[in-house]
Parts: structure tokens; sequence; C-alpha cells
């Protein structure tokens, strides 16, 4: 298939007219071209450029910003790969080898790309990504490098998506769309992800993330592919009328269209997914947000409540009266209900977590102290609570609470911070992923849609030019048939005029012989019968340039016919005819062809008789009628052992009026064979003859491709 | 009178003192009325212009027609000889020159009852004529007479 594309320039300048708009589309698309093969000289540079730093030990070249993840050698291998095998798509491209190289290297980095995630998903070993620099890999930034899970996938993509633009079918060039689609949308996630420091957009859970660049690269080599212009068929390219050159430019608008609607199907639905994932990761944040305020404002009620127990207990030793016992057993229970919460929201912490098992005693030893105190003022009275209370006991236990507290509100503040500030960053994420979505869909939709409408105006440029064309043809049409219908009523005339003077001729000069015979010596008798002679024989010879006339004009049919049977017809006149010669002949069976009967009998009238009429001086005279397929083309022959002819004159047999033998030796007319031979051609054969003098001739001919 | 008259449609003078030393040589004696053209042939047959008058009962035992003829060609003259009652029985035999195609095939489906092509040797035209009269005026049953 890459080989067939190759002849499509070569037979260019042949068809120069109606490839006219053709080579006006290629101007058209030409940026569509030039687009990919950027992108893939781009890919091939960068693979490069990362492999010598990895060979030099280049940070900058492995990992673009002091930081981020290297890219890994053999992710730099695979993008040269797949940017050698992007190039090969060319249509302008000249050097088989490239070409075919396209669809090995389109297996080779689907093949890595699958060899590492079947590593991932069964836990195999095959170190497929550490053949290069496997010592280097272990010291740098997230070592040790590996190829990411997700850039794995992305060259199974874009493998698979290479491997299926080489496929004529819609189905496989939806295929193509889809695998660029979801490649440019993982590419787009991480380059996203990046831009906003939402690593999970670019890595995938605890495993290695994907290099910035490896992204970059992703992102443009699966716009290349997504824009690399359609393979034009091969069976297209072949047929130079325009009628076929119109529906080749007919189905490949329908294909862009095709694809132009893939194009935006997919954008959309990458845009889309891209949108989920990112709003998504955007609700976590904010989840997590609103969870570590949740967190502090728990950590706030637990001590405000705490303090309205005391407060309750204190007013309850001041005044004595029992209405402050309610409230307090209320703040208690608030209290204990307060830290179960805490307990369960911060069940994520183990920090926290150990923390509150810090804060438990003293809260129940503040709790406990306060109900003690409250006993002993119903007991013992105001004055002996209350020196209690001012004992200090409380406060202790209190400082001691806050003690604990504040390193929970500080942790919990600190979360809050990096939370609120991750929150941040995915908001600016999904803003930059949904209006980022839209504008890349926006530009590749608008240029799909370029495209289509340029090839638009291309095609109705070629409309109006095979319209062009068909008015010249039917001008040309016209003017031929005024000759046709010229030469009809000229040989008409001739049919008709120029037979009547030569009966005069013969008809008198047989009166004079007749009447006036006795009074004429023999050369006047001989003269006579010279003038009849030659009467007689232009005769004949308007006879035969009619029949030569009349095989290129009229409708020609086209039957099945049998050769054999027209063949045995002939014979049987010619013997008929001639029942004295004795001439063996023989004749194929079945012979079956798809011609005018008429014209072919006109042929065998011909190439038999010349046979019969050669032959007449041979003594066992054998005619041969047969049929031979020689280069895969079936062509039949008359074969005699007749007089034969110089083949150095073999050229001159099939014009007319040309003859190779005395008129005293052979009669004829020399047009015969010039008829036969226009007849093979109307039905788009030929004739030939192969001979030698004394030694027969074989006359052979084809009936074109409708021969069975 | 059971004269048998033969209609000539020739416009060549050559051809028709040939045609006539023919069937004389065949001894074919029969009265021959020539018409030079298409349109004398059909007034002597309609007894129109110049022929005006002429008795009508006195009809051609056979007609030979000749095609390229001038005023009137021999197609018409056969369609109207076909169209008109009085004479749409009479056999016509074409004698021309040409064997186109298309001359037979429109000789035929304007009823023409015979074709002939002229042949150049004059002893094959004598022969032609010979057998033609001897079919024509001796073995052939003409058609009833037509009553007006």
């Amino acid at each position: 298939m890459a080989g067939e594309d190759l002849v499509a320039p070569a037979c260019a300048p042949r068809l120069a007219p109606a490839m006219r708009p053709r080579a006006h589309d290629d101007r058209v698309s030409g940026w569509a071209v030039t687009l990919p093969s950027a992108a893939a000289a781009i890919a091939v540079g960068v693979g490069v450029l990362v492999l010598i730093g990895w060979g030099l030990w280049i940070a900058p070249l492995m990992s673009m910003l002091p930081g981020l993840v290297p890219m890994n050698p053999m992710s730099a291998v695979c993008f040269i790969v797949a940017g050698v095998a992007l190039l090969s798509l060319d249509g302008r491209l000249k050097m088989r080898r490239i070409r075919q190289f396209g669809w090995v290297g389109a297996g080779i980095i689907a093949a890595v790309g699958l060899i590492r995630l079947v590593e991932y998903v069964l836990g195999w070993h095959l170190r497929i990504d550490q053949f290069l620099f496997s010592e280097k890999l272990e010291h740098v930034a997230f070592a040790p490098n590996r190829m990411a899970p997700n850039t794995a996938t992305n060259f199974v993509l874009l493998g698979a998506g290479l491997l299926c633009r080489r496929g004529g079918h819609w189905a496989m060039r939806m295929l193509t769309t889809a695998c660029a689609a979801l490649t440019i949308l993982s590419a787009f996630l991480a380059s996203v992800g990046y831009a906003n420091g939402v690593n999970s957009l670019y890595g995938i859970g605890s495993f290695i993330p994907m290099a910035l660049h490896t992204a970059a690269v992703f992102l443009l080599l699966a716009l290349g592919l997504l824009l690399t212009p359609t393979p034009a068929s091969s069976a297209d390219e072949a047929v130079p009328e325009d009628q076929a050159h119109l529906l080749t430019r007919h189905q490949s608008l329908e294909g862009k269209i095709k694809f132009g609607f893939g194009v935006a199907l997919s954008m959309s639905l990458a845009v889309g997914i891209s949108a989920f994932l990112s709003i998504a990761q955007f609700a976590r944040d904010n989840a997590w947000s609103e969870h570590s305020r949740d967190v502090l404002m728990r950590l706030d009620d637990l001590e405000s409540t705490l303090s309205g127990a005391e407060t309750q207990a204190r007013g309850f030793v001041i005044s004595g009266q029992e209405e402050y016992v309610q409230p307090f057993r209320t703040a208690e229970d608030v209290v204990r209900r307060d830290f179960d919460a805490l307990r369960k929201e911060t069940a994520d912490n183990p920090n926290q977590q150990r923390r509150l098992n810090d804060l438990r005693p003293f809260i129940d030893a503040r709790l406990a102290n306060l109900r003690s105190t409250m006993q002993l003022r119903r007991e013992r009275g105001f004055y002996e609570a209350g020196h209690t209370q001012l004992a200090g006991e409380g406060k202790r236990i209190m400082d001691s609470f806050q003690g604990v507290l504040r390193p929970m509100r500080d942790e919990e503040e600190v979360l809050q911070k990096k939370r609120s500030s991750s929150l941040a960053s995915s908001t600016r994420a999904t803003f930059a992923v949904i209006i980022g979505g839209c504008v890349l869909a926006f530009v590749l939709v608008g240029f799909a849609g370029a495209v289509i409408r340029r090839d638009m105006g291309a095609r109705a440029r070629a409309e109006r030019h095979v319209r062009e064309l068909n008015q010249h043809l039917d001008r040309h049409a016209a003017q031929l048939e005024a000759a046709n219908k010229e030469l009809e009523a000229f040989s008409y005339a001739v049919s008709h005029d120029l037979r009547a003077p030569l009966r005069s001729i013969d008809g008198f000069s047989k009166a004079i012989m007749e009447d006036y015979g006795d009074k004429l010596d023999r050369d006047g008798h001989d003269h006579l019968r010279r003038v009849c002679d030659a009467a007689d024989r232009m005769g004949r010879l308007i006879d035969d340039m009619l029949n030569l006339s009349r095989v290129t004009r009229g409708e020609m049919r086209h039957e099945r016919i049998n050769l054999s049977d027209i063949a045995r017809g002939v014979v049987t006149e010619l013997k008929s005819a001639q029942p004295e010669r004795d001439a063996e002949i023989v004749i194929a069976d079945r012979m079956l062809v798809e011609g005018d009967p008429r014209l072919v009998r006109v042929v065998l009238d011909n190439l038999i008789g010349n046979a019969w009429k050669f032959t007449s001086k041979t003594a066992q005279a054998r005619i041969e009628v047969g049929t031979v397929v020689r280069d895969g083309q079936r062509s039949y022959y008359v074969r005699d052992n007749g007089a034969g002819f110089d083949m150095a004159f073999a050229h001159k047999l099939f014009g007319a009026f040309q003859r190779l033998h005395a008129m005293e030796e052979f009669s004829g007319t020399g047009i015969g064979l010039a008829t036969v031979q226009r007849i093979a051609r109307r039905h788009g054969g030929t004739v030939w003859a192969e001979g030698a003098v004394g030694r027969g001739a074989t006359f052979s001919f084809t009936l074109g491709g409708a021969a069975v | 009178m059971d004269e048998k008259i033969i209609l000539l449609v020739e416009d060549n003078p050559d051809d028709e003192a040939l045609t006539r030393r023919a069937l004389k040589k065949n001894q074919i004696l029969n009265e021959i009325v020539v018409a030079r053209d298409g349109a004398e042939a059909l007034e002597w047959l309609f007894g129109t212009g110049r022929f005006a008058g002429r008795n009508q009962s006195v009809a051609p035992t056979v007609i030979l027609l000749d095609l390229k003829l001038p005023k009137v060609d021999g197609l018409e003259v056969l369609q109207r000889i076909r169209a008109d009652a009085r004479t749409k029985l009479l056999p016509v035999v074409i004698l021309t020159s040409s064997k186109e195609e298309q001359d037979l095939a429109q000789s035929y489906s304007r009823g023409a009852n015979s074709y002939i092509r002229k042949p150049v040797d004059f002893t094959q035209f004598s022969e032609s004529i010979r057998n033609l009269g001897l079919y024509w005026l001796v073995l052939n049953e003409a058609p009833p007479a037509v009553i007006h």
C-alpha cells in the first residue's frame, strides 16, 4: 500500500488536464500536511535531546525544570520512533524505506507501552524501561526513574493510532481519531496539572508521574496524527477520468466531514472528561478544606462548652441555686458529644487522634473537678467550695487542656491553609481545563471546518473544470458527428454514383464486342477486354472501400458470439464457390468472444478468404483457425501453409491499398487487412502477422479485453 | 388487352439503354414505359400533370425503381405508390447501384417486393435482368386489378 501511493505523483504529468484541480488541492491542504510533519520533527528532536541529556548528565535536558521528573530514556527512544512513524505518513515523502519503517515503528511503540502496562498490572519485572542508562536511572529526582503508567498508556494509544492511520476503512480512521483524542486528553490533563500544580492530573496514584516534556510531545504527536491527511487509496489514483476524479474528491470530502465530526465529538468528550476530572478534584479539595474548618470549629466548640460548664458550676457555687445544675449537666453532655465528634472527624489523622487521647483525661478531670466542687457546695456550703476553687486545681487542669488543644488547632490550621491553597490551584486548573479545552476544541473544529470549506471550494472548481471539459467534449462530439454525417453522405454518393459510369463502360464495351465484333481485329478485342477488366476491378475496389468505411461507421453491438461457428460459415461459402479446391481446414471448437457479429464476420471473411486465396497454388493446402493465450492475453489466429510473405514488409500489410503480391499472381484490392485492423481496433484489440515466403502465414488478432 | 407493361424509373440514359439491351437480349419484348424522375413516374401512374387523362386501367405489371432520382427520390415514389389504393398492390422491384444497409432497410420497410443491385459487369447485369423478367413477368401471378 505504501508503495502504491508512490505511483500517484509519477502519473501526474501524463494526466495533465484532468489533474489540474488535484494539483490545486495539494496546495490548499499543504499546511495540513506540514503541521504533522513539523510535530514529528519536534518529537524526534526532543527525544534526541533527552537521550543526550541522559548520556552527558545534563539535568535541564532530562527534566526541563529543576524539581520536575526527568523523561525516561525509553520514552525518549519511543518518541524518536513515533516521530519517524508519523513522518512516514507524509504523502510527499518519496523514501520507500521510511514509509515501510512507519509500520514497524508504530508497532514498536505500541508494544513497548503494552509491555510496560503489563509490568504494572501483573507486577512483572521485564525492565523494558531500564535498558538505557540503568545506573543513572537510580540517581535522579523521583528516583528510580521509570516509564509512568499514563505514559505507557499513551504510547499504546499513539502506536495503535499510527497503525490504524494506514488503513483506508472509515472504522480505522475513527479508531485513529479516538486514539489521538485520548492521547491528547491525557497529555492535556498532565499539562494543565503541571501549570496549576495539581499532581493528580499528571501522575496516577503513587506511581511516578509523566514528565512535563513527555506530556508536551504527546500533545504534539497526537495533534499531528489527528491532522494527518487521509491516505488516498491507490485505486482512486489509478483512474484518470474527470468523473472518477470528482468521485474521489467527493469521497475524500465525505471522509473529511466524518473526520471533522469525529474530531468535534472526541474533543467535546475530551473536554467533558477533563472538566469532570478537574471538577472532581476541585470538589475533593473543597471537601478537605471544609473539613479542616469543621475540625477547627469543633475544637472551638469543645473549648467554649467546657468553659460554659465551668460558668454553670461557678453560678451554682456562688448562688447555691439548683437551677444551675441542669445547664451544667447539659454542657457536660455537649462536651462529650463534641469530643466524640472530633474523634470521628480526625480519624484520618493519627497525630490528632493521639492528641485527643491526651486531651480526654483533662476533660474528664476538669468535669470531675467541677462536679466535686458542686458537691462540696451542696454539703459544706459556699465558703468551703469557694476555697477549693481558689486552690487552683481547676486552672491547672485547664492549662494542661489548653496545652494539648493548641497544637491540635495549629496543625489543623496548617492543614487548612495547605488545603485551601490546593483548592485554589484546583480551581485554577478547572478553569484552565474548561477554557483551554474549549479553545482547543474550537481551534481543532475550526481547522477541520476550514479544511472542509477549502475542499468544497476546490471541489466546486473541479466541478466547474469538469463542466468546461464536458462542454469542450460536447463541441468535439458535435463536430465529429457532423464529420461522420458528411462521410456517410459521401459514401452514399460513392456507392450510387461512382458505380453507374463503370456499368456504362463495361456494358457498352461488351455491346461493341457483341454488335461490332466482326469489325474488330484481335487487338481491338483485347483492348475492350482490358477496359471491361478495369471497370470490374474498380467496381470491386469501390465495394471494398465502402466496406472499409462501413466498419468504422455505425453503432457497435456487443454480443456473445461463437467464432468457431462464424469460421465454419465462411469456409462453407468458400468451398461452395470453388468446389474443385481440396484443402484441409481445421477449426477449433467453442471459441467464444464478445463483439459485433457483423464486424467479426468481416474479419474472418478477410482472414480465411486470404488464407484460401494464398493456398490456391499450394499442394496439400492446410488452413487452421484456433486460439492461444500468451502473456495472459487470449488471441485468435488463422494459419495457412500458402504463399506466405516476407517479414520485412509485414508493416505494410495492414495499410489500405497495400499489396505484397502481383495482380496476376493473386487478385485483390489490398483493403481487406486494413479493414480487419480497423475492426480489431474498434473492439479495443489488435492484429499482427507472422510469415515467411513460401512457408505460409499466421494472422492473429485480439478483440480487446472482451475475449473470453 | 393483356399486354404486360414494365415501368422503368431511371434517370440515367446509359442505364436505360443497358436495361433495354439486356431485356431485348433475353427476349423480353414487353412494352417499357420510362420515367426520367420520380415526379414523372408518379404523374404517369396517377394520370396527372403531363399524363393527365391517361387511361388509368393500363397499369404496369412490374415497376423497376431506381432509388437515386432527381426531384422525387425512389423511396418517396415507393411510399406514394403504397399509400394510394390504385397502386398499392403493384409489384415494385428496387433496381439500384448501392446495397447500403439503410437503402435496403428503408426499401423493404416501405413495401418493396424485391431489391436488386445492378452489377458493374454487364454479363451479370444481363443475367439479373433475365431472371427478373422471367420471375415478375412470367412466373409471378399479378395482383388482381383494382376496380375504380
